[in-house]
């Protein structure tokens, strides 16, 4: 059975046990992954994976199931099981399943999809990881040693089939390298001296096989760790922030968080109750745009099979849209962004970002650079996401950079942490370059260099 | 003495025949984990109530040769798709064929008590259901509560390994009972928040007395309460007292993850220093696997070592590393019963169970009183992180008071606090008598997520870098 005769199935058992509406969505993936270490294999890691999740609808309440067994008989089971579970939800109005199109077409040259994914045999996948490994080994004496290598590749796909008449698929393929690199200066004896450690990661990820980078890994990986070594404890001290792509990432993915429609609609969002109003400084421009082609966060149709479109977030400072799912569209009287997501057949579809940046600015980041007296150019961050409260936006965080000089790179500083408050953050944003980059983890994210008037750090 | 009925999970002699299949090309072990779990939620959220219910099952296989892992799953448990993925991973992990000798494995008896007195999977939905109700009620009588959301999670994972690295078949329950409570209140537009949780090795039966679901919103609720009329809180570098019990994730991050074999491998900081000082000698660090009802604990690990309580540091001095079979071969050492699975999904990797350092000496009064000021760390932000190789850590504290002339006095709230973990190991001077494990809430994550406990007792460190939204500290003195 294929997944879209197992999910139609899934629906018919579903109306049968009771069920007023259903959907299923059915996915399946294939995933390798390798570790290698002091240029031998580590691990190997094989996973096929399938499965399902149903929603049904009963006198307003919405119930959720899955199960990686396919076996017919055991899913009608557990959907008779479903009926009575949904019967201990509230009611809610704004339950509701999409209708076929939200008036975007289906696009499916936007589900990047490379065969070669599944057909390339994992001798040489363990090649390109050995490549890797050596390249970011060899890129200066410095480097003592490599204490992460991997290369993982997965191939998605999914079916969903609801009773209102969706019947959609997307899928999709991901290939990524990754490396830590581990750098220390010399000692008095000529031997790396370990209290002078510094690591760097790089990561590179791809929709195609044959495009993933092992130079770029190497060369992230090598000068994110060598251009902090010989850091000293930084000091407490006001001054402007500059955020290359590496480190604004968090911060524009924290956006991405925050503009979700259900926590805004929750009063869980910073953003509650401020459509409309200046939340960042005119330099700001957001989008969340899911049909961008060649994008590694777009596809044809969203989790519940509703057309991806491109969406205005911040407009000049301005908060212009959320991203919504079925339930947030209606219960907000909006539309769906086509921002439903489901990282996996065991998760009900809750929201997230498509291509989410910020968009590029007219500067160089040379220009950018040249306009700071004095400053913190910002090298990592970590934490955010953990950090930052969701309700009062307060965040502090650990991080490092290097230190600014009228315009030039200095001394690197570390154990300091940065602080601050989100509105206040997005509103002293008084520069952004032109360099727009992008950075694929969970989601995916694009932030050029922007610079920050005055950050707060905390140090000896 | 309560009776539970076994399901068999699968057939042993399917085992044995998948163990010979993967040991056919010279591997040094071989292991299958099989698992079938079951899952439910129920949660209120903005005064709605959801559930959901999963099921799911899956064999993994695993072959070690030489130390490099190879491994495989499959959801089913049909005879030939097993031994066709036994197969698999055994001409993935190379070698060359190889005779076989019999697979005889000793079915070895659970000596810990079952777990659970109302199995999760067997409890019913309305039970839990009212369980949610309680608390969301407690948290909506909240004085300016704007939302509530509660949630109760429980999972059932029977487990069955058959393993050459013991020549044993166990079988086993895992599982976990998870309740946790958030309050948002609001005044004058003003929005603070407050949230508790905790996770039990047991049934639905642990949700009463001081963790019953309106104990927990309660907490939650005080939480948010007391947030709004804290001070943002001071920034720079001062002494920090630490409330006991959940703060002990200070040594969660500091140090436990640099003592997991497989980083030390890798050239964690406390790599190289195996019975050097590398805390006060007031430390001792433990980790413990045999707290029954702890998230952290189970009677053997997901490789079929026996779980036991490991002594990490000892009067400030470094003695084990938290070991896998993989990592013990490795230095030489015997597994620490550390070796740990999200699922069947995942490799077996050392991880922490529940860490915590023992009772001191001091009066835990005494410490407050003996700090001129610093900061008084209470209740714990939203987890922490480190890199293990530079040491550089970071944990979070939601709520706090300043310590003034050796007494408390105003809360402070939203600051982190970060330090590179031996130095921060070696700055305690002062440790309570009021030792404290937590039944911690959430998950450690490192590729895979598996629950923990952590504890302390009152703790003084007498520098650390805090770094709050407010002010600069312009120092304290002694």
């Amino acid at each position: 059975m294929n997944r879209k005769e197992l999910a139609e199935q899934l629906v018919e058992r579903a109306l049968k046990s009771g069920a007023q509406d259903a959907e299923a969505f059915v996915a399946e993936s294939a995933s390798v992954e390798i570790e290698i270490r002091d240029a031998a294999v580590e691990t190997v890691e094989y996973k096929n994976l399938a499965g399902y999740g149903v929603r049904m609808l009963i006198d307003g309440k919405m119930g959720f199931a899955s199960s990686n067994n396919v076996d017919l008989d055991k899913a009608t089971d557990l959907v008779a099981r479903l009926v009575k579970y949904t019967s201990y939800h509230s009611p809610d109005e704004h339950n509701v399943f999409p209708a076929p199109g939200n008036g975007a077409d289906i696009d499916h040259s936007l589900d990047h999809y490379d065969e070669a994914v599944l057909s390339t045999p994992v001798e040489k996948k363990i090649q390109v990881a050995l490549a890797i490994e050596s390249l970011t080994r060899k890129a200066d004496k410095r480097i003592v040693h490599i204490p992460y290598l991997q290369y993982g590749d997965e191939a998605v796909g999914y079916t969903i089939v609801s009773s209102r008449g969706v019947s959609g698929e997307a899928r999709r393929t991901d290939v990524y390298g990754a490396a830590m690199a581990a750098a220390m200066k010399s000692g008095a004896d000529g031997n790396p001296d370990p209290t002078t450690i510094q690591t760097g990661v790089g990561i590179d990820v791809v929709a195609d096989f044959e495009k993933l980078n092992p130079q770029e890994v190497a060369r992230k990986a090598s000068t994110y760790a060598l251009r902090m070594l010989g850091a000293v404890d930084g000091s407490t001290a006001e001054m402007a922030g500059v955020f290359p792509p590496e480190t604004g990432y968090s911060f524009i993915k924290l956006v991405a968080d925050m503009v979700a429609a259900d926590l805004v609609q929750k009063k869980k969002s910073l953003y509650a109750g401020r459509m409309n109003e200046l939340v960042a400084s005119d330099m700001v421009t957001i989008i969340d745009d899911g049909r961008m082609k060649g994008g590694l966060g777009s596809s044809a149709v969203d989790a519940e099979g509703v057309p991806s479109t491109t969406t205005p977030i911040i407009d000049k400072g301005r908060l212009v849209g959320f991203l919504h799912d079925s339930y947030t569209a209606h219960r907000g009287n909006a539309v769906s962004t086509g921002n439903a997501k489901r990282s996996s057949f065991d998760t009900r579809p809750y929201i997230a970002p498509t291509n989410f940046y910020l968009a590029a600015g007219n500067i160089s980041r040379e220009a950018l650079m040249g306009s700071v007296a004095e400053g913190l150019y910002v090298t990592e961050v970590s934490g955010l996401h953990a950090s930052v409260d969701r309700v009062t936006g307060h965040f502090s965080i650990p991080g490092k950079g290097i230190l600014i000089k009228n315009g030039e790179l200095t001394r690197p500083v570390g154990n300091i942490t940065i602080s601050g408050n989100v509105f206040d953050f997005f509103k002293g944003i008084d520069s952004v370059a032109d360099d727009l980059t992008w950075e694929k983890r969970e989601d995916t994210i694009g932030t050029p260099t922007f610079k920050v008037g005055a950050i707060k750090i905390s140090g000896k | 003495m309560r009776i539970v009925k076994e399901t068999i999970l699968l057939d042993h002699e399917i085992l044995k025949k998948a163990l010979a299949t993967a040991m056919g090309k010279g591997a040094d072990y071989a292991d299958v984990f099989v698992e079938r779990s079951a899952f439910n939620r129920v949660a209120a959220d903005d005064r709605k109530i959801k559930t959901s219910l999963a099921v799911e099952q899956g064999v993994g296989i695993r072959v070690v040769i030489d130390g490099h892992s190879y491994y495989a799953i499959t959801d089913s448990f049909d005879e030939k798709e097993i031994l066709r993925v036994a197969a698999y991973v055994r001409d993935a992990a190379g070698g060359s064929l190889h005779e076989v000798g019999v697979i005889d494995l000793r079915q070895t008896e659970r000596a810990w008590p079952y777990p659970f007195k109302i199995q999760p999977a067997q409890a019913d939905i309305e039970k839990k259901t009212d369980l949610v109700k309680t608390a969301e009620e407690r948290g909506w009588a909240t004085p300016d509560a704007v939302q509530v959301t509660v949630s109760y999670r429980d999972s059932q994972r029977d487990i069955l390994l058959a393993t050459t690295l013991h020549d044993r078949i166990l079988s086993h329950t895992l599982g976990l009972t998870e309740f946790h409570a958030s309050v948002i209140i609001e005044q004058n537009g003003k929005r603070e928040s407050g949230d508790k949780g905790y996770t039990f090795y047991s049934g639905i039966e642990a949700l009463t007395g001081d963790f019953s679901p309106a104990k927990i919103a309660e907490r939650a609720a005080n939480i948010a309460t007391a947030s709004m009329t804290a001070k943002d809180c001071p920034r720079g570098e001062m002494p920090v007292v630490f409330a006991p019990g959940e703060n002990g994730i200070l040594f969660h991050e500091s140090c436990g993850h640099g003592m997991e074999a497989d980083l030390v491998e890798r050239g964690s900081s406390f790599t190289g220093l195996m019975d050097k000082p590398v805390a006060s000698p007031l430390v001792t660090l433990v980790d413990d696997g045999t707290l029954q009802g702890y998230p952290g604990s189970f009677e053997f690990d997901d490789e079929g070592t026996p779980s036991e309580k490991t002594v990490l540091i000892e009067s400030g001095v470094l003695r084990n590393y938290m070991h896998s079979s993989v990592t013990a071969k490795k230095f030489n050492v015997s597994p620490t019963g550390s070796a740990r699975r999200e699922s069947y999904e995942y490799l077996p990797i050392p991880r922490m169970r529940n860490t915590y350092i023992l009772a001191g000496k001091d009066n835990p009064d005494d410490i407050i009183k003996s700090t001129k000021r610093g900061l008084y760390a209470v209740e714990p932000g939203g987890g922490g992180q480190v890199n293990v190789f530079t040491g550089e850590f970071i944990t979070s504290v939601k709520l706090g008071y300043m310590i003034e002339d050796g007494k408390i006095t105003y809360p402070v709230r939203g600051a982190s606090i970060v330090g590179r973990g031996i130095d921060a190991l070696q700055n305690i001077d002062m440790v309570g008598s009021d030792m404290k494990v937590a039944k911690l809430s959430g998950r450690c994550g490192k590729g895979q997520q598996v629950p923990v406990g952590v504890g302390m007792p009152t703790v003084r460190v007498k520098s650390l870098t805090v770094g709050g939204t407010g002010d600069a500290y312009n120092g304290g003195g002694e």
